[in-house]
């Protein structure tokens, strides 16, 4: 026993005590959840949201199973939180098994249903203790074989204060870190060009009819700065290629898109007709390419 | 009664208190300074790697860093003196701390291999509503719902995004963690000292930093495991009634927990219960009141967790089996030809970019942990000898966890083998479990032994040289696990998954989701199938034997691409886009693999080149394929299969058309 003096019991102010009533608090606090709804999705709901919907069935849980007090406060909290998460994947389980569609709602009806099973259990148990029903049963953990003598206990009074201090100093550690470094200069990325279709899709050999065909495309410049570009269009024969349009000099400037279209007359004759579109740099030592393809024919469209 | 105590004893009370308090304050100063700049040094660290490859100047930091971060804690926590909560809060604090190295690494997305296949699969559950969707990437993962279910439920409630749920969600899991091993430790009979002692030896194995902080079902089942175990022993260390009870109902929901979540792990959690099991029921070592009935507890509750794991693998997830034998049987076949002498063996860190230093370190944490292993195995025959250890269950325990700790020893010989090295590396996060506690029990006399010396010399070399072996575990637990090029950010690495993802890949995945629409199903190599089968919501063929997607890429210029049953399953499966990344026909990947780990091995040609080189432009030419984007690095091509029997215009004809360009 300590030496200190002992502060005088002092009613609690709580109609319902905490110790006596817990379970029910919790089903309170899950039961609000619905509430979050009204806070916009993102950072601010979950921080709201996550401690109770990652916190409160697992702790029920072990009410209900009466091993809350079996464990010292970090062990209970990180036990309640694994508890929590399988709680989730049960949900999402039964109501697969169900035939229920998985959403926010159809899950929060679900774990509420199971919290409520809980907390009847939970409360079940707080019951049994009060009147004693186990006091019989009651069984004061041996020391460790392997304790050391001046083992100073795992569950202090101020446990679960220390583990509170513990979390913020480890986030404000992690946090810190993390902001520290998303918000220093980072090297930039390397830019792209891309040329690509943008009209309908090129399943097999496109008809030209009569009035001829605009096939659109686009390019896209991801990089700083503008750049002159050389746009050709051709015809493949065998191992040749002959002009199909005149060519265009164009200047793209950074991030953007330039749409551009390549219009061809019917085609003479039967045979398909093998049609590139070609996209050269100018003004570099090492000038880049690209290229799109289609075939074409005549026929009616 | 309440005795009032002397006002001068309350005096020197108080008086005591505040001076204990005012000597506290500088150490804690002390300690959270270093926790701070050690986390400076981790971002620094991450910083110089961005504008590298491979640059030891990083390793130095990042490591400079941990130590400073880490071993301050340790020593506080291993100190006598230290209160159990403090400890506990100390173990959060690096618990949390710990996760830094990972968040860091991909603040933002998902960029391991399993990452990008964990998040697809939580997608495909919020968009179906549905669980068992079929996976892309890794297929396996459709019957182990649990992380994407409980993922995705805290998106639907929270509004994060997928990353940003399954960040929280593996930062609580990784916490949990090690409060998970203290709990174990403490459940075998540990002090709370020796307990988070455990818990820090723990976190030396190769996964704990990396592989098991990633977006994964394992990561999330580890933790499970872990407190399952702690509520197994529990029951098993609790006297027959409510306590009981109580704990043989938290074991079933967890470990039935594990089975929906992960196979390996929870097959491991079987074979350790089974250890464990078996040793209560020796009668040498736990006879003692009431051990018949300890042993039928953790009989039944091995018994339900086979029943759980066979269960589901039968009846949810029958794929199992066929994903995970050619680990296991082609590792043992491997090893056994190299202990034969008929093949070389797997040469460690060859394609590494981590300096010589990591290595030995990596190869230190082995000697590291033998030597601590030794030294609980002694110490536990000293304390039966002396009678501390009584049989009973504890003793039972005891030799149950070291015997799973013991395992790891001869799990590093997997190493050697191609197959089973990744299997080896797996199973070290559940061995180190019984490792931990084993190597704790001698930590904590080894201290107490080297504070005890009285010449400061001793004393101060004795505390310096256990130093030294906490950081070489520290360094070489890690090294022994991933990769320099998964640890830490960089330049593009061609062939490294985790630095295959350029906005390059992400423009060309998000162009083809908005134009196209998701789930088609494409052909490409793995690290843009990656990108294209998560982000970009689409179906990436799983190339086999049987299904050959390199030949396209194989086939020389002229000849017509093949084989013909190759071209009849891409029709047949309605494959209709190839993506080709140009680089495959010019750099040689870090990881040796353009597909997937079956392909065959002749890819990179003895000159160093690839075998794909100047077989890539055919494409342009193939007239059943259009080429419908082409960026710096990447081609997309409309597969027009089956190919039809159109002919095409050779000679020249005038045909004119016109170019417009417009904003």
């Amino acid at each position: 026993m300590s030496g200190l003096p002992r502060r005088p019991c002092q009613p609690s102010r709580l109609r319902h005590r905490w110790p006596d009533a817990w379970p029910w608090y919790l089903l309170g606090a899950f039961a609000a959840l619905a509430l979050t709804v009204v806070v916009p999705g993102g950072p601010v709901r979950a921080v709201l949201a996550v401690p109770v919907l990652l916190g409160v069935p697992g702790a029920l849980t072990l009410g209900a199973v009466q091993a809350r007090r079996s464990v010292d406060a970090v062990a209970f909290c990180a036990l309640a939180v694994m508890l929590s998460a399988l709680w989730l994947a049960f949900a999402a389980l039964i109501l697969a098994v169900l035939q229920v569609r998985i959403s926010g709602l159809s899950v929060y009806a679900c774990l509420l249903l199971v919290c409520c099973v809980l907390t009847a259990g939970a409360a079940r148990q707080l019951r049994r203790r009060a009147a004693g029903e186990d006091a019989a049963a009651a069984w004061r953990e041996r020391a460790d074989v392997l304790c050391a003598p001046d083992e100073t206990g795992a569950s202090p009074k101020r446990g679960a204060w220390y583990a509170v201090g513990g979390v913020l100093a480890g986030a404000a550690l992690l946090g810190g870190g993390a902001l520290a470094y998303t918000s220093a200069p980072h090297q930039a990325p390397a830019g792209y060009t891309w040329l690509a279709w943008s009209g309908a899709k090129a399943d097999g050999v496109i008809a030209v009819g009569a009035h001829g065909i605009a096939l659109p495309f686009e390019i896209t410049r991801e990089e700083p700065g503008t750049t002159r570009y050389r746009l050709t269009a051709s015809w493949t024969g065998g191992a040749k290629a002959y002009p199909l349009a005149a060519p265009r000099t164009l200047r793209v400037g950074g991030d953007k898109t330039v749409a551009a279209t390549l219009s061809i007359p019917q085609p003479p004759g039967a045979c398909a007709y093998r049609v590139v579109v070609t996209l050269k740099e100018l003004g570099t030592a090492r000038p880049r390419s690209w290229s799109i393809n289609v075939s074409v024919r005549a026929g009616a469209r | 009664m309440i005795v009032e105590p002397r006002p001068q004893a309350l005096d020197a009370t108080r008086r005591s208190a505040r001076h204990a308090t005012k000597r506290r304050w500088p150490v804690i100063l002390a300690v959270a300074a270093c926790a701070v700049a050690g986390m400076a040094a981790i971002v620094k660290s991450y910083l110089v790697a961005q504008t590298t490859v491979s640059d030891e100047a990083e390793f130095i930091w990042f490591w400079a860093g941990m130590s400073l971060m880490e071993l301050p804690l340790i020593a506080v926590i291993a100190r006598r003196g230290t209160g159990a909560a403090v400890r506990s809060a100390l173990l959060l604090i690096i618990g949390l701390a710990s996760y830094a190295p990972k968040l860091l690494r991909d603040p933002g997305a998902p960029i391991y291999h399993d990452e990008y296949a964990h998040w697809r699969a939580t997608y495909d559950i919020i968009a179906s509503r549905q669980l068992f969707e079929p996976a892309q990437i890794v297929p396996i993962i459709a019957g182990y719902p649990g992380l994407h279910a409980a993922t995705a439920v805290i998106v639907d409630v929270t509004g994060l995004s997928i990353w940003q749920a399954a960040t929280v969600l593996v930062l609580l899991c990784h916490v949990a963690l090690l409060a998970g091993v203290a709990t174990l430790a403490r459940a075998i009979g540990l002090d709370s000292r020796a307990a988070a002692l455990a818990a820090i030896a723990y976190q030396f194995n190769a996964s704990f930093l990396y592989f098991d902080t990633q977006f994964s079902y394992e990561s999330m089942s580890i933790t499970l495991v872990v407190w399952s175990l702690a509520a197994f022993t529990q029951a098993i260390r609790a006297q027959p009634g409510p306590h009981r009870n109580a704990w043989r109902w938290l074991t079933v929901v967890l470990s039935f927990g594990c089975a929906i979540t992960h196979h390996l792990t929870t097959i491991e959690l079987t074979v350790v219960m089974l250890t464990v099991s078996v040793a209560l029921s020796l009668p040498r070592a736990a006879r003692s009141d009431g051990w018949r009935a300890a042993a039928a507890t953790a009989w039944f509750l091995t018994a339900f967790t086979l029943v759980a794991v066979v269960g589901w693998i039968v009846g949810m997830a029958p794929g199992t089996v066929a994903y995970l034998s050619p680990y296991l049987g082609t590792g043992l076949s491997q090893l056994a030809q190299l202990v034969s002498g008929s093949s070389s063996g797997r040469q460690l860190f060859s394609a590494s970019l981590s300096p010589w230093w990591e290595h030995i370190a990596a190869f230190g944490v082995t000697l590291v942990a033998l030597v601590f292993a030794a030294a609980g195995l002694l110490l536990l025959r000293r304390w039966r000898r002396s009678g501390r250890l009584a049989a009973g269950r504890e003793r039972a325990l005891l030799l149950g966890y070291a015997t799973v700790g013991l395992a790891y020893f001869p799990s590093t010989a997997f190493i050697f083998s191609q197959a089973g090295a990744e299997g080896a590396r797996r199973s070290w996060a559940v061995s180190w479990i019984g490792l931990a506690v084993l190597t704790a029990s001698s930590a904590a006399w080894l201290l107490d032994w080297a504070s005890l010396r009285r010449r400061a010399v001793a004393r101060l070399t004795a505390l310096g040289v256990l130093t030294a072996m906490t950081a070489t575990a520290l360094v070489g637990g890690t090294a022994a696990g991933l990769d320099a090029s998964y640890r830490f950010p960089g330049p593009y690495l061609y062939g490294s998954d985790a630095r295959s993802d350029t906005p390059e890949l992400n423009a060309m995945a998000q162009w083809f989701l908005a134009r196209f629409g998701p789930n088609h199903r494409v052909v490409t190599d793995r690290y843009t199938g990656l990108e294209m089968a998560s982000f970009g919501l689409q179906d990436t063929a799983m190339p086999s034997a049987a299904f050959p997607v390199w030949d396209l890429y194989a086939a020389e210029p002229g000849q017509p691409l093949g084989p013909p049953f190759l071209l009849a399953v891409l029709t047949q499966g309605h494959y209709r886009y190839l993506v080709v990344d140009k680089r495959i026909g010019t750099d040689v990947p870090l990881l040796g693999i353009y597909f997937e780990g079956n392909e065959p091995g002749d890819f990179v040609l003895p000159d160093g080149r690839p075998i794909f080189r100047g077989r890539l432009a055919k494409f342009n030419g193939v007239l059943w394929m259009s080429k419908i984007f082409e960026s710096d690095n990447y081609a997309v091509y409309r597969m027009n299969l089956p190919a039809g029997s159109q002919r095409y215009q050779v000679p020249p004809v005038p045909l004119r058309g016109k170019l417009t360009v417009g904003q």
